[in-house]
């Protein structure tokens, strides 16, 4: 379980890993966004070609992500065949019992995988190449504009940094309560649904209220160390653009420009 | 005691739990039961509107920038605008129905019966997304989104009560209570 969260980030020295981390995030929302306006071959060919030279840049064995595509491997299919189904139009190909699959269902189909697919490949690029701190950093400092409107925004990174530290402690926990549970004969993988079900319920009151524990003592601890609120903490990493972002960011004005120009250049 | 950090830390300590419990899943048959929408529940009935609604927004958060803590180990922007968008989006509102129960109802039937409420909610504004975003017959859409899971959250709204009361009463020993 705790390779799961950890081992997506992968240390690594390559371009990608050497970018800012708000300028990941921006490229890889802007671009999330972009893609969700490509409707024809050509576009979808060109927002492919970004993910795969980004791909190449991080340096990092294709296994990885792969293994960032296969969990949601079931909902794609899923996705490909409610389209298949569902899409009416001509011409009809043939029928399965009340439903038809026709020539603009198996298009769709496509475009729903291929746009799925280059989605998750870029949020893969980002959490592979960023630490889950430097991520609650680069939140802090990108939602910083929402601190006018009154946005907490120090207070909620200090929380996502405390969230994502507890993670592996609670999942330690959870195996910990597992294993007492097991020791004293109950089983999680026997029985009927409703037997199952119950058995997380002395999995669940042990894990919440031990966390709640833990996060008092930590309250305590902070508080005897001076800490008096999110805003007036300071910081040990002081995130700055360098050139390299400047690189990305025309990289990227690059593909919105071009990705613009084919899809109206085909209309046209 | 500075109340404000101890806020803190457990909105943290909360959003922990829903990023550590919520990709799992339980086998109770044919289709394996997720933990997300039970954690969140559970989160909701133990904590405040106010905690709650940091916590599920924080993780959702950390699910739109691609961290795998969506059921299924599953992250990512794309997730919070695809066809299963109704159901995330609509956990933000657990935190406000299942609120009431924290400290204007805080007994038993209040916390059944705002569980259900959520439930429902989230079944709801699920399945219409579903059905307006995949263009479906509202019949499939029913068939597709509230028809499979309505023993799991069945089975789900009673672990939440049964666990909800136990973490409450702790709660209410120690002054955990936000």
């Amino acid at each position: 379980m705790n390779n799961i969260m950890i081992g997506r980030f992968v240390p690594g020295n390559s371009w990608v890993h050497r970018l800012d981390p708000r300028t990941k995030m921006i490229v890889t929302f802007v671009y999330i966004i972009v893609m969700l306006w490509a409707n024809n071959w050509q576009t979808y060919a060109w927002t492919a070609a970004f993910v795969v030279a980004l791909v190449k840049l991080t340096d990092q064995p294709f296994k990885l992500y792969w293994d960032g595509l296969k969990p949601i491997f079931w909902l794609i299919l899923f996705t490909v065949i409610l389209q298949l189904l569902f899409t009416p139009g001509t011409p009809i190909l043939f029928s399965v019992g009340p439903f038809q699959v026709t020539v603009p269902g198996i298009l769709n189909a496509i475009y729903v995988m291929v746009r799925f697919v280059l989605i998750i490949l870029m949020s893969t690029i980002l959490t592979l190449t960023t630490p889950p701190t430097s991520i609650a950093n680069a939140l802090e400092s990108l939602l910083s504009p929402f601190k006018k409107i009154g946005v907490p925004v120090a207070e909620l990174a200090l929380m996502l940094a405390i969230a994502l530290r507890f993670v592996p402690l609670l999942m330690d926990e959870m195996q910990k309560i597992m294993n007492a549970q097991k020791s004293r004969g109950m089983s999680f993988s026997t029985g009927g649904p409703i037997k199952r079900a119950k058995a997380i319920i002395p999995l669940l009151i042990p894990l919440f209220i031990g966390a709640l524990q833990r996060a008092l003592d930590l309250a305590n601890a902070m508080e005897v160390r001076g800490f008096k609120d999110a805003v007036q903490r300071t910081k040990y990493r002081i995130l700055s653009y360098q050139k390299i972002d400047k690189v990305a960011f025309t990289a990227l004005i690059g593909f919105v420009i071009i990705f613009f120009v084919i899809k109206t250049w085909l209309h046209g | 005691m500075n109340s404000n950090t101890q806020r803190i830390v457990i909105t943290a300590v909360l959003t922990a739990l829903l990023i550590a419990v919520g990709p799992l899943a339980v086998n109770i048959g044919p289709i394996p039961m997720t933990l997300q929408t039970l954690i969140i529940a559970l989160v909701a009935s133990v904590s405040s509107t106010r905690v709650s609604l940091t916590a599920i927004g924080l993780y959702l958060l950390l699910g739109a920038f691609g961290l795998p803590v969506f059921a299924g180990f599953k992250g990512g922007f794309v997730l919070l605008a695809g066809p299963t968008a109704g159901y995330l989006w609509s956990f933000l509102l657990f935190a406000p129905i299942i609120g009431l129960s924290f400290k204007r109802w805080a007994n038993v039937w209040g916390l059944i019966v705002t569980n259900i409420l959520a439930s429902v909610v989230n079944l709801t504004i699920g399945t219409i997304w579903l059905t307006i975003s995949m263009q479906l017959p509202v019949e499939a859409g029913i068939a597709a989104g509230i028809t499979p899971f309505i023993l799991s959250s069945t089975l789900k709204i009673t672990v939440v009560v049964i666990v909800a009361l136990a973490v409450r009463q702790v709660q209410a020993r120690t002054a955990l209570a936000f």
